[in-house]
């Protein structure tokens, strides 16, 4: 167990191509860091750092105690689980999970000892004869995984180990992950492009966009407190919704112009609101924010809209809107609600929730300016 | 949905080119199981056997016939005498006696007349077949080969006469029993036994049986596939993964070795093998197979290629080395294309002619390819070996195939799908 310390750590290719800049992470001792991004954001390449399979072009990047930039990956005592697996299919189970630590000399029966025990944590002791041929993708990612334990590394590094994996064994293997992290207390770096995987796994996240992080917390703040827009149209499915508009004051309070639409700010805006007084700015909802409901103590901010699509999914309802100006955005509504397509509602945004960001793909977040 | 009767002719055609592309192997098979009289026999029999033989009289020279072929006995079926005595340059055959000689010239070709510019004198007898006799029942037929040196090298001349009677009759049997030669089924064994002791009649050194052929071209052939396998897997695992300056026009400037043929570097190699003393050895044949070849090459590096790139970086993260990465990761994933590479090293090998020719002198570093040549040289007639030869000769490569074509399959059907 270690700590992971990023400091401005940037990698360029040949040809140009900067797939991580200025990268500043720092992973506690046992945490469960999660990078999420979407492809070719450089979230991949910042593990293939970490482990060492890429050089970095600038910067430090230290494990436990050691700077390791110019060591070998052999020599970081780390361990990797690949998306496709990457098991050594001429070797039985018990050779592919034994092999990092024959490499390490340790004595047979000791390597003997650790891939049974490991092997009944992960449940595959019946598969150690096998070879990786024989086995499901969701026993292929176990032993994947037992080889990255049986050596008892100081860090793990995923990358993106459930993404070949059907939708229902992603879900479990999901939360056996999260045991197994909780038993082991291994410093984990975990790189995935799943939203879903990222909130239910991590102690934080880390998103990366372009090659920069735009922010790094536990799931519950990425999610209500998104720095920018890019974070905040990233997570959460279906993703936020966003109107460019402008801030307007009438009296003492503030509100959002968009269109027909006036939203009355609330309080707590009021500050950020006055610093943008007239300028342009995004407001990002979530559809779970929308309500054909009043919200309570909230009458006057609703919006009217058409209703285009109904996708009921049971627990609740996915409806796309779409308002005069032809702007579409999602709603996520109770299991009850009862919508006809083609029918006009009004919708009532829930303004405590509301987002406000600059204007741009990767606006900041003007609440709490 | 196919109706059954279309698929039976389906079945039928391909029964039948596969018949087809059989049989010229079927053929050589029962010829190397032949003795040389059956081999010898026309029309020729489907089966390995041998010819039925008798011991023959030998005949007094006054009564001879010429005969070359059958088909020009057919047409003296009533000659008695060859009329030896030569009038404007052509060979007669008086038919009966005091008849007016018949012209034989449109049935003696040039290189058959020529020869004959001497009056022919028996040199050798055998024993050939006594046929069935077609009509009367009796063994009548007495025949000789005749074996006649001229200037060309050697022509062969048979002589037919009837066993102690010169009527006109019995020659007309004769005319048939050419083609109605008689043959039992006896698989000859003792020709693969004659072949590996080495054939009586190989001119030359001693002891320059097959089996030594055999031992000398398997020493060369596995050697070449240890040597292809470990030096282009090698090379291919570069090309394939490491990074190094310039990889891609040292690639191509390999594969533009392809393009030089062979014959070009053919003299200059034999001058620099005799330079460092290294003609009439295995040497020539072996050593250059440690050094890779460009196809081999680039076979191992397309079916690398499609091996994942996280492969390497997962024995990376475990511990290995660039070599220890190539020996225990790389090179067991690429089974099948090895295979190939070393069945396609065993089989070029095997079947090299030219190389074993111009290296090799001595006669006990000979190869099976160049001990067949040896058999079929114009001074000895050893047809039914050089079958017997040929078989053993393909009975490797055809047990290679047979056992390893899995891999063959797969070694292909891999390599290149990718790039």
């Amino acid at each position: 167990m270690a700590r992971v310390l990023l400091e401005h750590v940037t990698k360029e290719f040949p040809g140009g191509v900067i797939a991580a800049r200025d990268v500043s992470l720092e992973i506690a001792e046992g945490e469960f860091m999660v990078i999420v991004g979407p492809s070719g954001c450089g979230k991949t390449t910042t593990l293939r750092l970490i482990a060492g399979l890429d050089e970095i072009t600038s910067g430090n990047i230290t494990i436990g105690d050691v700077l390791v930039n110019k060591l070998p990956p052999k020599d970081r005592d780390i361990a990797m689980v690949f998306q496709n697996y990457a098991l050594y299919s001429h070797m039985t189970v018990y050779q592919n999970m034994a092999f990092g630590l024959k490499l390490r000399k340790y004595p047979k029966a000791q390597i003997r000892e650790r891939v049974t025990e490991t092997a009944r944590l992960l449940r595959i002791e019946h598969l150690l004869d096998r070879k990786p041929r024989a086995l499901s993708g969701g026993q292929c990612q176990r032993v994947a995984v037992g080889r990255a334990i049986a050596r008892q590394p100081k860090v793990f590094l995923f990358d993106e180990p459930l993404s070949n994996l059907d939708a229902k064994l992603r879900v479990s293997t999901r939360a056996e992950l999260k045991a197994l992290h909780k038993r082991l207390q291994t410093t984990s770096i975990y790189v995935t492009h799943d939203q879903a995987e990222a909130m239910t796994l991590g102690d934080r996240i880390c998103v990366m966009c372009d090659g920069v992080v735009q922010q790094v917390a536990p799931p519950m703040e990425v999610y209500h407190c998104p720095v920018n827009r890019f974070v905040a149209g990233f997570l959460g499915a279906p993703s936020m919704n966003f109107f460019a508009g402008r801030v307007g004051q009438k009296d003492d309070r503030f509100f959002f112009i968009c269109g027909d639409h006036q939203i009355a700010l609330p309080a707590r805006l009021k500050g950020a609101a006055a610093k943008h007084l007239d300028h342009p700015v995004t407001l990002g909802v979530r559809p779970e924010h929308l309500s054909v409901e009043p919200y309570p103590g909230q009458t006057e901010n609703a919006i009217s809209a058409l209703v285009r699509v109904v996708e009921p999914l049971g627990d609740r309802i996915d409806v796309y809107f779409e308002d005069k100006d032809a702007a579409r955005f999602i709603g996520n509504l109770g299991p009850q609600t009862v919508l006809r397509v083609d029918e006009p509602v009004r919708l009532h945004l829930n303004v405590e929730r509301l987002h406000l960001f600059e204007p741009g793909d990767m606006g900041k977040s003007i609440l709490f300016a | 949905m196919k109706t059954p009767h279309r698929s039976i002719g389906l079945y039928v055609i391909m029964a039948a080119l596969a018949a087809g592309f059989l049989f010229p192997f079927y053929w050589v098979v029962i010829c190397s199981l032949k003795s040389p009289a059956a081999l010898s026999m026309s029309p020729p029999a489907f089966y390995p056997g041998e010819v039925r033989t008798k011991d023959l009289a030998v005949p007094t020279p006054g009564r001879i016939v010429t005969a070359e072929r059958a088909r020009w006995l057919r047409l003296c079926t009533r000659a008695t005498e060859l009329d030896s005595n030569r009038q404007d340059g052509t060979y007669y055959l008086r038919l009966g006696k005091g008849d007016v000689p018949t012209k034989l010239v449109t049935w003696l070709p040039d290189d058959i007349v020529k020869p004959l510019s001497d009056p022919p004198q028996i040199i050798a007898f055998e024993r050939i077949p006594v046929h069935r006799l077609t009509g009367t029942d009796r063994e009548v037929a007495v025949a000789a080969k005749m074996v006649r040196q001229n200037e060309r090298g050697f022509d062969k001349l048979l002589f037919v006469t009837p066993a102690g009677s010169d009527s006109a009759d019995e020659f007309a049997v004769l005319c048939n029993v050419e083609h109605e030669p008689l043959c039992d089924f006896a698989p000859q064994w003792r020709n693969y036994a004659e072949i590996l002791r080495g054939p009586e009649a190989t001119i030359g050194a001693k002891s320059t049986g097959f089996s030594l052929y055999l031992r000398n071209s398997l020493f060369i052939s596995v050697m070449a596939v240890i040597g292809q396998v470990l030096s282009s897997s090698c090379v291919a695992y570069g090309f394939a993964r490491l990074r190094f300056k310039g990889r891609d026009f040292w690639f191509v400037l390999l594969l533009a070795t392809l393009m030089v043929p062979p014959q070009v570097t053919l003299i200059p190699l034999f001058y620099i093998y005799k330079s460092i003393h290294w003609v009439d050895t295995f040497l020539p044949l072996i050593v250059p197979h440690f050094a890779a070849s460009a196809f081999n090459v680039f076979l191992i590096r397309q079916y690398m290629l499609t091996l994942p790139r996280e492969l390497d970086e997962s024995a990376t993260v475990d511990g290995c080395g660039a070599l220890r990465t190539f020996l225990q990761v790389i090179l067991p994933n690429c089974k099948p294309v090895l295979i190939v590479v070393a069945i396609f090293t065993f089989v070029t090998t095997w079947q090299d002619v030219l190389g074993p020719l111009i290296y090799l002198d001595n006669p006990e570093y000979r190869t099976v390819t160049l001990g067949l040549e040896y058999f079929r040289s114009r001074f000895v007639d050893n047809r039914h070996l050089l079958m017997t030869g040929a078989v053993l000769a393909m009975l490797p490569i055809a047990v290679i195939f047979l056992f390893l074509q899995r891999y063959i399959m797969s070694g292909m059907a891999t390599t290149g799908l990718k790039r």
